[in-house]
């Protein structure tokens, strides 16, 4: 057995066994874990537990905020690489006073803002989603907050480390990761103690790919440890992190935005369950693939296109069964915007990775362009949806001006498409050129145009963050009963037995919501 | 009915202070640094004089388009400092 089929092996077993576990408890040392969880989570940190406050929605808030700050540094970062692209030298008047950094440690300092940035924004928001979904708040809100300092400080020490060449850039960078590590395990065990006290509620789509999403990279990282990872798997178990947290996002933003319930429940679970079982190939590009692997993970690749697919169709059904009100909240429609995108990301990734497989390597100048669509598209733009949604129910108060959210869901959204466009369009025409092994700058308006067009992802990212700034403390104050429309579903169908009336208003009945009893048994019993 | 000029003085400033005279501050800040870069039109490849003798690192500020654009993003994050203290001390 290849150590890619042992790794696969390990994954999918681990996988059930997290389901199982999260859907049936751990017997017997249950109440222990839950105690122990508890007690490290915050009498453990002694006093540093005491530097936040633990109030409803401040571990969100502090997440969507830090967040934030990093997206407005990661899209001005990426515009500054962007533009160096057509301009090499154009900052080497930063020469002076001791910054040079080179196109690798310029393109490595963007990933990795960017990447930690969105997951930022992504966790801020889901720590609110389970929090309302669960009907209990936050297991420990001092602890995510508390938390949020230090991935912060893990971004900073990364940034920071990806501008050093040598020894020192590496001890940092791997400074970095632990402390992601660490703070990634602490959000994972928060929000299982948050869905522990859920009660009888049903677990929604939305909850089982926060966890899920949470657990596989650290499964990951267990597997590597052990000895059964491979280096496919392990890039996979990352990047199933960020589409599944996205997707998360969305499968709570649109549906809550609307006031309808999910379209379909069969596609939902297609979605958990299939992202989870196949390989997206996002971001796959560099993977380092084992002898005798590329078959299989051709096949593992084509088979994820299924689970993004049933994503996309789901939400947008959804969002079309109350197409006024998803339409006109900024949130859902840069989410929605987002969650199209991730069809041509798939299907684009599909190629690309296919072709790094087969070593043929005919659409390698293809890997920049896609990797900055994959990021400032679908990934970005459900970010940009998930804080504008979930910051306002987490401080209580509305953003500052709503005509600003609506600029900042424009300024994103054509600066994201036009800078994407250019950009492919660009890579197209170098592409080209250096197969015809030609010397020419003929993709530099292309360049220029992707470059200036981006700048419109930081002027967005601005005005949203001094929308929120503004907000806190001076946006309209949110009354229970305004927290948006509620999503209902016109009819539900039952088996006989037990339930509660939280348990159906949490599956989405409303007042009107129409419940029939089907059971195939009855008549023969009467 | 006419108003009592008489006890007013012959200068006078208000109490009141329009939004738009903020805005024109900000319209020609960014238009004087924007003129500035004229001097990179008129001697190209020269430094900017007075600037760029005291500090090296204004030498080359005109030569490239990017300070214009890293210039708005600066402002940017200049109001989002000042907004957050504002807020706070406001608060």
């Amino acid at each position: 057995m290849s150590a890619f089929t042992t790794a696969l092996l390990f994954m999918w077993v681990s996988v059930l066994l997290t389901w199982a576990l999260v859907n049936r408890g751990i017997p017997v040392f249950q109440d222990l874990a839950r105690d122990m969880s508890r007690f490290f989570m915050e009498k453990a940190l002694g006093p540093g537990a005491d530097l936040v406050e633990g109030r409803p929605g401040s571990g969100s808030r502090a997440w969507m905020f830090h967040g934030m700050l990093w997206f407005c540094i990661a899209a001005t970062f990426g515009f500054i690489e962007l533009w160096l692209a057509h301009e090499p030298t154009a900052l080497h008047t930063l020469s002076t006073i001791g910054y040079a950094p080179t196109t690798d440690q310029m393109s490595s300092a963007v990933g990795l803002l960017s990447y930690n940035a969105i997951w930022m924004m992504l966790v801020g928001a889901s720590l609110h989603i389970n929090a309302r979904l669960s009907g209990s708040g936050i297991a420990s809100e001092s602890n995510a907050a508390l938390v949020s300092y230090l991935y912060s400080g893990g971004i900073m020490l990364g940034l920071i480390g990806s501008h050093i060449s040598g020894d020192w850039g590496d001890y940092m960078l791997t400074a970095a990761g632990i402390t992601y590590l660490l703070a990634n395990v602490a959000v994972a065990v928060n929000h299982l103690l948050t869905m522990g006290e859920r009660g009888d509620s049903p677990i929604q789509p939305s909850q089982w790919l926060i966890v899920f999403s949470l657990i596989i990279p650290l499964l990951g990282c267990l597997g590597s440890l052990l000895g059964v990872s491979n280096d496919s798997v392990y890039h996979s178990t990352v990047t199933f992190g960020m589409v599944a947290m996205a997707l998360a996002v969305a499968h709570y933003v649109i549906p809550s935005k609307a006031g309808a319930p999910l379209w379909s429940r069969t596609l939902s679970g297609v979605t958990i369950f299939g992202l989870l079982f196949f390989i997206t190939p996002f971001k796959m590009f560099d993977a380092d693939l084992g002898q005798g692997t590329a078959g299989l993970l051709t096949v593992l690749y084509t088979l994820s296109l299924i689970p993004i697919f049933a994503a996309v169709t789901n939400l947008v059904r959804t969002a079309g069964i109350h197409w006024d009100s998803s339409s006109s909240s900024s949130s859902a429609s840069i989410t929605l915007a987002g969650v199209v995108l991730f069809i041509p990301v798939a299907v684009g990734t599909l190629f690309i990775g296919v072709d790094a497989i087969s070593l043929e390597n005919e659409l390698g100048h293809l890997i920049d362009p896609m990797t900055h669509l994959i990021t400032w598209g679908p990934l970005g733009m459900i970010a940009l949806g998930g804080v504008m949604a979930c910051f306002p129910a987490a401080t209580g108060r509305e953003l500052f001006s709503a005509s600003s959210t609506r600029n900042s869901f424009w300024l994103a959204g054509i600066g994201v498409l036009l800078s994407v466009m250019a950009y492919f369009s660009a890579a197209l025409v170098d592409g080209a050129l250096s197969e015809a092994e030609v010397t020419s700058d003929a993709s530099e308006p292309m360049l220029i145009l992707a470059s200036i067009s981006f700048y419109l992802v930081s002027i967005a990212g601005i005005m949203l963050m001094l929308n929120m700034i503004k907000g806190v403390t001076r946006g309209t104050p949110i009354t229970s009963d305004d927290s948006g429309p509620a999503v209902t579903a016109d009819r539900m169908t039952l088996t006989p037995g037990s339930t509660s009336i939280r348990s159906l208003m949490s599956a989405g009945a409303g007042v009107d919501t129409e419940i029939a009893v089907i059971c195939d048994r009855c008549e023969e019993e009467e | 009915m006419t108003a009592d000029t008489s006890s007013l003085p012959e200068v006078t400033i208000g109490d009141d202070e329009p939004s738009s005279s903020r805005l024109l501050l900000l319209i020609s800040t960014v238009a004087a640094l924007g003129l500035l870069m004229l001097h990179n039109v008129l001697y190209p490849g020269q430094d900017l004089p007075v600037f760029g003798e005291l500090v090296p690192l204004f030498g080359g500020l005109a030569h490239s388009g990017i300070w214009f654009f890293l210039l708005g993003t600066m402002i940017g994050f200049g109001l989002m400092i000042a907004t957050l203290i504002g807020e706070v001390v406001e608060d």
